[in-house]
């Protein structure tokens, strides 16, 4: 949908503006948040935020065929990794990376998907994802040199994160949860390792459809640019997360931005605090009017009634001197009012 | 031949009425179905007969009556009173099997049910202004018995409050009449010789807010509501059925045949007012919604948020609008009636309908998951989901308002995503969740209980495919009424033809 309303979009410098903004700090933010989650879903997912981070980028700045390219390996890749780990929890229930290690030897299939995955995920040649990443960053060098930065780092963090995943669940030593996990039915391992050979053979796919670029407009330097942000980022998530060289929980930087990134940017909170705030206090007062008010104006209208008339009831005394009384009052009541405007002379002057 | 739609069910109210006592609930019942099924498929016949290039009254039947004081039995149906016809008499036989357990009183109960739809079936063709007050006003003596006797804890009240506004609603309307019609000098109180061009704008401006007033109460606008919550909440969920799938129905449809199509003129200067009354009420029965604890009155309250949008989209008055305002009665009405259906399942069922203490409904075996699912597609249906008949509606309402009042439609949009929200509150806390083990001991839900329910998801999911057949009676009319309102809108969806060369 977005790719297709691109020429759109491209019409208003503010809407591409926008497009390439959302783009770059969704892809930036995203891949960071998914460094810093313990349930491995989520980081996933938040990697999936930071590819369509990425597409944004390419829509912004009109690279319709780019997007496309980048999402077809991508598409592959991640639904090999979901697979992969979808497989893994089935059998372990959690989803808490803290309580996974030391599957490698027990989980090979769904571990070798894995590899596969996080893989073709990044840019690592000959895989998939590589491609249309050169491409993208390419163009953007020309156009804009900032994002280049953004593609590369957001290349490197999702390196990072899907090796953590790795080395979490597959390496390290068995804990409680990881002792005892066969591999799953084969109703599951068919699927996952037919995703992995495809997530294999989307190079031939990419070349047969001509979408991988001739080996001399190849812009080398950018591609030793990724490989290099690829290799950086798994050779930081095996250094830190496999084995005990680095203390968990990892610590880095200020507690607060990990805090930041744990928990998503705060956003769940933030939407708690403004729009499901305001729709709450707003639902209960006009609930509280509509029963005290409005239906309340009604109800006291028919109290009145009601009481006015039980009221009346006790002038009928049967005493011939009230009947009298209240004839007399009301006769001098409405002699007043007749004769107001003399009365109010007399009195008043 | 439409005195049939009339007469079919008053006969069949007499014969069940009168029934010998050894008849049992289930031959009555039958027998009243018998007859609401005979008037569906005499309005099914008519809807295949109607003709649909004509924007005219069709099937007309005149009689005089009272002609010194200008009454006379004419009837008559066009494209807006035609698929509304064709709602009443469904939601009839649905009302008829979606009581569940045995009534007490059944044969004042059938028979009762037959008049009501008798007498809506009349205020829907009457082509006599006389005619159409006196349908309008026969009508509340059953619903208000139906709200009175079979009821739940607080009728009496509820039964009260909904008979004295709905009869001061009906002496407005008389009032508003009347007026139209000694001022205009139309020698009777037929539609067909009425003319308002006579009546000065200021007279015409006055009685056009009288009958706003009267036909508010009816659908109800916001602030004159209250008696709706109360009512709907009160009523047995059949009758629920019929209150808010069709009675209320009669509010817009009075609004627009006798507001829209008599004072054409007059009606853009209300417009923009009518506009914000229907916003108003639009968020307000959102946000109430969203308050509630109790499901039905969750769902009452839904249903004044919905009937804002017809407002709204009758007052833009461009020809999309309107379609939209019809396709919205007829949505409103069938997903209405989903609902109550299935919230009155549950509350046999579960013996509450507290949001608190309601919980995991979905639970595939000792849980109600036919209901539950049911109950997802009818909150999806509600909220506007695409494939369904209210995305279909609302579509059409939103897209034909924004040209003319923008700022109200937004909101009207903002108010379908709050319909959502509520939805999702009381689905989360029904449907989903963990089952209490202690309370989990329902009644099966049988499939005579069910059937109603899968009937209205049936057509509500093929209108949502085939919206065409939601609108084809009612084109050339609704085109026909926006035709005689002075200023017009842009009636295309969108312009596409500057991007055709992408």
């Amino acid at each position: 949908m977005l790719i297709k309303l691109q020429p759109i979009i491209a019409l208003s410098p503010v809407a591409t503006a926008a497009t390439i903004g959302i783009g770059a700090v969704t892809a930036l933010g995203a891949a960071a948040i998914a460094m810093a989650q313990v349930d491995v879903k989520r980081s996933l997912s938040y990697s999936v935020s930071a590819y369509m981070g990425l597409v944004f980028i390419a829509v912004g700045t009109g690279q319709q065929q780019v997007a496309l390219t980048l999402l077809f390996p991508y598409a592959i890749a991640m639904a090999t990794l979901l697979m992969s780990v979808g497989a893994v929890i089935s059998n372990n229930i959690t989803q808490d990376l803290r309580q996974y290690g030391g599957l490698w030897s027990r989980r090979p299939i769904s571990g070798l998907s894995y590899l596969v995955g996080a893989a073709s995920l990044v840019a690592f040649p000959p895989l998939g994802c590589f491609w249309a990443l050169v491409q993208l960053a390419d163009n953007l060098w020309q156009s804009s040199p900032w994002l280049v930065e953004v593609v590369v780092a957001v290349n490197a963090m999702t390196a990072l994160s899907t090796a953590r995943e790795f080395c979490l669940i597959f390496g390290g030593e068995a804990k409680p949860m990881t002792a005892r996990s066969p591999e799953v039915l084969w109703a599951m391992v068919l699927p996952m390792t037919v995703g992995a050979g495809l997530a294999l053979h989307v190079p031939l796919l990419l070349w047969q459809w001509g979408l991988i670029p001739n080996f001399s407009q190849l812009n080398l330097g950018m591609a030793l640019a990724l490989i290099s942000s690829t290799c950086l980022g798994w050779a930081v998530g095996a250094y830190v997360y496999l084995g005990d060289r680095v203390a968990k929980p990892v610590r880095f930087g200020p507690q607060f931005l990990q805090d930041l990134l744990a928990y998503d940017f705060y956003t769940a909170k933030l939407y708690r605090l403004t729009i499901v705030f305001v729709v709450g206090i707003v639902s209960q007062l006009i609930y509280w009017f509509d029963r005290f008010i409005v239906d309340g104006a009604i109800n006291l209208v028919g109290l009145a009634t009601v009481f006015g008339g039980q009221t009346l009831k006790y002038n009928v005394s049967g005493q011939t001197q009230f009947y009298v009384l209240s004839m007399m009052l009301g006769t001098a009541l409405f002699l007043l009012v007749l004769c107001w405007p003399l009365v109010s002379q007399v009195f008043l002057g | 031949m439409l005195s049939t739609l009339i007469w079919l069910p008053i006969i069949g109210a007499v014969i069940v009425g009168f029934a010998p006592e050894s008849w049992g609930e289930t031959r009555l019942r039958q027998l009243a179905a018998i007859a609401a099924s005979a008037t569906l498929v005499w309005t099914l016949w008519l809807l295949s007969q109607f003709n649909l290039q004509a924007n005219t009254f069709q099937f007309e039947q005149y009689l005089a009556w009272a002609e010194p004081i200008g009454l006379s039995y004419s009837l008559g149906v066009d494209g807006l009173s035609l698929p509304l016809l064709v709602l009443s008499s469904l939601l009839t036989i649905i009302a008829l099997y979606s009581i569940g357990e045995k009534v007490s009183r059944p044969r004042l109960y059938y028979a009762l049910i037959l008049l009501a739809n008798a007498a809506i079936a009349g205020a829907l063709m009457a082509e006599n202004l006389l005619l159409f007050v006196l349908f309008y006003e026969v009508e509340l003596i059953p619903f208000y018995l139906l709200i009175g006797i079979w009821g739940g804890e607080k009728r009496g009240y509820a039964s009260i409050k909904f008979l004295l506004y709905t009869a001061v609603s009906g002496l407005l309307i008389l009032a508003a009449f009347l007026g139209m019609v000694w001022l205009s000098g139309s020698p009777s109180f037929d539609l067909a010789q009425l003319n308002t061009t006579g009546i000065s704008q200021r007279s015409q401006l006055i009685l056009l807010t009288v009958l706003l007033v009267g036909f508010a109460i009816k659908i109800p606008l916001v602030p004159l509501h209250t008696w709706l919550p109360d009512a709907y909440v009160e009523a047995s969920p059949a009758i629920t059925i019929l209150l808010g799938g069709i009675l209320a129905k009669l509010g817009t449809y009075g609004l627009i045949r006798y507001g829209l199509q008599l004072f054409p003129e007059t009606w853009g200067l209300i417009a923009p007012g009518l506009a914000i009354l229907g916003t108003a009420s639009v968020l307000y029965g959102a946000f109430s919604a969203i308050a509630q604890k109790d499901i039905k009155r969750m769902v009452a309250y839904s249903s004044i948020g919905h009937m804002g949008y017809i407002l709204v989209a009758a007052a833009a008055g461009t020809e999309l609008s309107v379609l939209g305002a019809l396709a919205q009665m007829l949505s409103h009405g069938l997903i209405l009636a989903l609902l109550f259906h299935l919230v009155g399942i549950i509350e046999r069922k579960a013996g509450t309908r507290d949001l608190d203490v309601l919980n995991g409904l979905m639970n595939p075996i000792r849980g109600l998951p036919l209901t539950s699912a049911l109950l997802i597609l009818a909150g999806m249906a509600s909220a506007g989901i695409p494939g369904l008949v209210g995305f279909v509606a609302e579509y059409l309402v939103f897209q034909g308002s924004f040209p003319v009042f923008p700022l109200a439609t937004i909101l009207c949009i903002i108010a379908s995503g709050l319909t959502a929200v509520y939805f999702v509150i009381l689905l989360n806390r029904t449907c989903f969740g963990k089952l209490d083990n202690r309370l989990a001991y329902y009644p099966q839900v049988r499939t005579t209980e069910m059937l109603p329910a899968l009937v209205l998801t049936a057509i509500v999911v093929f209108l949502g495919l085939q919206p065409n057949w939601l609108i084809r009676w009612s084109e050339p009319t609704t085109n026909g009424l926006v035709a005689t309102i002075p200023v017009n809108a842009p009636s295309e969806i969108c312009d596409f033809t500057g991007l055709a060369g992408e």
